[in-house]
């Protein structure tokens, strides 16, 4: 009896730890390095099969929420980028404190504010997955599914440092030599110190180029995904900022080729729907994928249920700015009227522009083509063609206003003109922000709507313009340099 | 010579295996009605995890006797332990019934979800003791641990450790001391190993790059979400202890006295990375770390007769905490981490942030201290400034370590009754108090409440108020400084007991051992420098803002023996 059981405890003993794998463990919430390479080697397509998901890693991390791995409701992605840039002009307005009431005050800047590690942490994980796919596919490679991989990952690349040189710094013009962003074009765990202004230009208007020619022939599955045309449209923004209007130009023509312009009935849906004809880019959000109270509709939808609607933090457009619409622009009327006649609960000049699709499944915007035209009717103008400049204009504004005629402007008034119809056009989609740094504007925000602590003056390019680097990179990054 | 004889029935081989598991069930919804859920007509999970833990250790054992006096043992041994933990989670929305929380009532799916996680230890070891009479006892011992947090290539730790015993009281010149009931000194030396890095679930693949996987409308989407480190390996910690055991006045006073040195190398870290390099941190080996303290417990009973006894125990330790060794670029200005700044010399406590300078007399604004620094980098001199990202962090002398902590108990019996109270007590050392800095905003906006504390504010007719201006939009008047630190020591009556057992010459006429009955009280009071503070939650300095105490429980219960 004794020796069965010796003997039925020694091969218990032999199954449980003589069992070589015993402690190979693999995580299976998440994919390991191994696995990734593994599943890389395993076959032919095998190198696009684990270059894709990074790439469509992309997509998901421009619209998720809590990036800094903090709750913080005012974290969602490029959109909560969009939203804290368009309340650090005068055209917005909040008139409570809460979310974003930091950033509308110029409270929000400071190395040790959440908004400054967020942008910053937002796009240095952006460029790592970048370099991921960059150091992976070969920059020589013939495969189609490769170069398109290949092609939105320098895009993207293109895009972050274009959006962090511009937060961390004033603009190209005249800022050529200053501290831009440190850049990486590698994987690598040392940190690097601020590059020139002018050398973060080189790198993204380089990757850029590189990547239009690499999507030439990308056909993508849907406007979730970055192909030429939107690479174009990147491409004719920077050229914006760095005063090469020939070059924005002829990128803006042949990004908006394409798309039409929408029309008047669009116009009212909500903003909310990337199957819109003019949208480019955007971001499908589906009942899987939505952030609930932490997305932009959240924020900015009035007649909704979050913070923007029901806890009436209401994002308002500023009261000059609506006087200057006419009665027929239909652009008027996604906004609540002073008389409230619109919505007679919410107070006047309230956005009801966006409006959730429900659910919290309303779809992200980046790029439309009515931009592109805007871009090529600024470009033209300063360009000496004031005709070419009016025309461009012209097919975006004859579909918001049935009384707008051709411009007869020209000069400096045509380009005031184009730079006010922006302004109008693109109320809180994010880029109003950027122009006000290259035109080298300031902001008043006084005799307006604007509440007390919010009503002050900002003189172009003060340092409340720009973030200051945050704390965590200036302590472990050494020999960085800060931002006044 | 005595020839050593090796006799079969002197071994003895024993199995040992156990299994545990929890059984984790959870059922959330928010109704269809008001609040979050409204409009999208109530939201579901339904959430079912799995832990388990299993043990299986297989030891041989060879003890002998020689001459009566000398007293060997052997023990060789093996063991594995294999953590595993499966998940299952999954959420809907759109219910149609208000009383039906299961997942079919609903039809729009939200989530669905399900991982494992594994998690294993092995180990070979071995350990001899000898005892001679019942005076002298040594031992030494031997181990070699694998653990799967580490690349195969770093899994294996080897550690080790000697000890040795000497029973004074046995010695005859102790005898003749009749005061002297036992006196027993011993010291140690030894070497163990740590692979844990805290919490998180990434760290049980710590040396593994790891991705999530996310839904891109369909098409699968990864993102690096942890970045592993093949060269991490254990983390060593050499103990060395040596302490004083005794009984005094026939067992009526008892006692320790300890001193201990503890090393640790290698420690352990997720090291942070500038976030620039797209990296957040990543797990090093990093430095040395050095505790010393002494401990000291005690143990009478004041007054010991046939029916009444009465005993009070005390035990207090003194903890000292040293950084030894950091990595070269951590040198000059440290590794700061949330309050604190890891730099050799000082501990891994001692708090680094802004120096409060009080309120700006003109204007109620609140005042950090800056350096002024010249040409040359050298601090000169200090300035005050308005804002905390404008201004200098120091060590301010602080550190979250206390200078004893411990408890205070007592007891009594009288024939059948007994009566205990436990206590325990913490002096000194600091903790951030953020639920107070919480409610001293200066900045009002909706949905924050203030502290009585704030009626003190300045204002123009209070200007010598510490506490800064109430203004709207006021953001920098309760940031983060030492003005929020605050004494952690505290009082605590843990648990105050009242029992009776029922008297045994009833009780054995119904066949039974023994019935008590008895009262409990649990987390009966605490005293803390500020009233709502709980310094018993955290050693490491930090009690966030919204935590719960222990509530206080009173409890009546019987225990019957058979």
């Amino acid at each position: 009896m004794k020796r069965i059981i010796v003997c039925t405890l020694i091969s218990l003993l032999s199954l449980i730890s003589c069992k070589k794998d015993f402690l190979n463990t693999q995580p299976t919430e998440s994919v390991s390095e191994q696995q990734l390479t593994d599943l890389a080697n395993a076959s032919p397509e095998g190198l696009n099969k684990a270059v894709s998901p990074v790439v469509s890693g992309f997509y998901t991390w421009m619209r998720q929420a809590y990036t800094s791995n903090i709750e913080s409701d005012d974290d969602f992605g490029q959109k909560s980028i969009d939203l804290s840039t368009d309340l650090m002009t005068q055209d917005m307005v909040q008139a409570k404190s809460g979310w974003f009431y930091r950033d509308y005050i110029f409270n929000a800047r400071d190395a040790n504010s959440l908004r400054p590690r967020m942008a910053w942490n937002f796009y240095y994980k952006l460029i790592y997955n970048a370099n991921a796919v960059i150091k992976k596919v070969p920059e020589a490679t013939t495969d189609a599914n490769l170069k398109n991989n290949l092609g939105q990952a320098l895009a993207v690349r293109g895009l972050a440092y274009f959006y962090l040189v511009q937060l961390f710094q004033h603009t190209y013009k005249g800022h050529e030599n200053s501290p831009g962003v440190p850049i990486y074009t590698e994987i690598t765990l040392k940190g690097k110190p601020r590059a020139k202004v002018s050398e973060v230009y080189q790198q993204l208007e380089g990757d850029l180029l590189k990547a239009y020619d690499l999507l030439q022939g990308y056909s993508r599955p849907s406007k979730v995904y970055i192909d030429k045309d939107i690479t174009a449209g990147f491409l004719a923004r920077i050229y914006m900022v760095m005063q090469r209007w020939a070059d924005a130009a002829k990128y803006a023509k042949l990004a908006y080729a394409t798309y039409p312009i929408m029309n008047e009935i669009e116009y009212g849906k909500g903003f909310n729907n990337i199957n819109n004809p003019e949208w480019m880019w955007g971001a499908d959000i589906t009942s899987e994928t939505t952030t609930f109270y932490a997305s932009f509709f959240s924020h900015v939808g009035a007649t909704d249920q979050g913070y923007g609607g029901a806890l009436q933090l209401y994002k308002a457009i500023d009261k000059r700015l609506y006087e200057k619409m006419s009665v027929t622009d239909i652009r008027g009327k996604l906004y609540n009227d002073p008389a409230k006649t619109i919505q007679p609960e919410l107070p006047p000049y309230v956005n009801l522009k966006f409006k959730d699709i429900g659910s919290w499944t309303s779809d992200y915007i980046y790029m439309r083509a009515s931009e592109m035209y805007f871009i090529e009717a600024e470009a033209l103008a300063h360009q000496g063609d004031n005709g070419g400049a009016a025309n461009a204009l012209y097919t975006v504004i004859s579909k918001r206003d049935p009384a707008y005629i051709l411009s007869v402007n020209t000069g400096d008034t045509l380009i005031d003109e184009i730079l006010l119809q922006k302004r109008i056009e693109f109320w809180g989609e994010g880029l109003t922000f950027y122009d006000l740094k290259r035109l080298k504007r300031g902001i008043d925000r006084t005799n307006s709507n604007h509440p007390a602590s919010a009503a002050f003056v900002i003189p172009a390019e003060d340092k409340r313009f720009i973030f200051q680097i945050p704390l965590r990179e200036m302590d472990t990054n050494k020999g960085m340099e800060q931002n006044p | 010579m005595q020839k050593l004889v090796v006799n079969l029935n002197d071994f003895k081989f024993t199995t040992n295996f156990s299994y545990d598991a929890t059984n984790n069930n959870r059922v959330s919804w928010q109704n269809n009605q008001y609040g979050n859920a409204a409009n999208v007509n109530g939201r579901g999970s339904v959430i079912s995890s799995i832990n388990s833990t299993l043990n299986f250790n297989q030891l041989l054992n060879y003890t002998k006797t020689i001459n009566s006096d000398h007293k060997i043992g052997v023990l060789l041994g093996h063991e594995n332990y294999n953590y595993n933990s499966g998940y299952l989670g999954g959420g809907k929305e759109n219910f149609l019934l208000l009383n039906n929380s299961q997942l079919d009532n609903a039809v729009v799916i939200q989530s669905l979800s399900s991982y494992t996680d594994r998690y294993a230890v092995e180990g070979y070891f071995g350990n001899i003791n000898y005892s001679y009479k019942s005076k002298y006892t040594a031992s030494g011992s031997i181990r070699r641990d694998a653990s799967s947090r580490f690349a195969p290539e770093h899994r294996w730790g080897t550690f080790w450790s000697t000890s040795a015993g000497y029973v004074l009281s046995e010695e005859s010149f102790i005898k003749d001391l009749t005061f002297i009931d036992l006196l027993k000194l011993r010291a140690s030396y030894g070497t163990r190993g740590n692979d844990d890095l805290g919490n998180s679930r990434n760290y049980y693949y710590a040396y593994q790059d790891q991705y999530s996987v996310t839904n891109n409308n369909g098409n699968t989407a990864i993102a690096l979400v942890y970045k592993g480190n093949r060269d991490i390996t254990w983390e060593t910690r050499k103990d060395f202890n040596i302490g004083l055991d005794f009984g005094l006045f026939k067992s009526r006073l008892n006692g320790t006295i300890e001193y201990y040195h503890s090393k640790t190398q290698d420690l352990l870290f997720d090291l942070p990375l500038p976030l620039s390099t797209g990296i957040t941190s990543q797990p090093y080996n990093i430095g040395d770390l050095k505790n010393t303290g002494i401990e000291l417990g005690l143990n009478g009973d004041v007054i010991k007769t046939e029916d009444f006894k009465w005993n009070i125990s005390l035990n207090a330790s003194r903890p000292k905490n040293t950084i030894t060794k950091l990595p070269e670029q951590f040198r000059q200005n440290g590794l700061k981490t949330g309050n604190f700044n890891y730099m050799e010399g000082h501990s891994i406590y001692d708090y680094f942030t802004y120096k409060y300078a009080g309120v700006d007399p003109n204007s109620g604004e609140a005042l950090y201290f800056k350096d002024v620094t010249d040409a040359n980098g050298i601090v000169t001199g200090k300035t005050t400034v308005k804002k905390t990202a404008d201004a200098t962090r120091y060590y301010t002398g602080d550190s979250a370590i206390p200078k004893f902590f411990g408890g205070i108990g007592t007891s009594i019996t009288y024939r059948d009754f007994d009566f205990s109270i436990q206590t325990s007590y913490r002096i000194g050392g600091k903790v951030m108090d953020y639920s107070y800095r919480a409610l001293m905003s200066g900045g009002g906006g909706d949905w924050v409440n203030w502290h009585k504390d704030i009626l003190k504010s300045w204002t123009p007719e209070n200007k010598n108020s510490n506490i800064p201006i109430i203004k709207e939009n006021y953001t920098y008047g309760n940031e983060t400084s030492d003005r929020f630190l605050i004494d952690a020591s505290y009082f605590s009556i843990q648990n105050i007991t009242l029992g009776y057992k029922l008297p045994a010459a009833f009780v054995k006429k119904y066949k039974l051992g023994t019935i008590r009955i008895y009262a409990v009280a649990d987390n009966v009071y605490l005293w803390a420098k500020r009233k709502g503070l709980d310094p018993r939650q955290a050693f490491n300095g930090t009690i966030e803002s919204g935590s719960y105490s222990p509530m206080r429980t009173v409890s009546m219960g019987l225990n019957i023996n058979f």
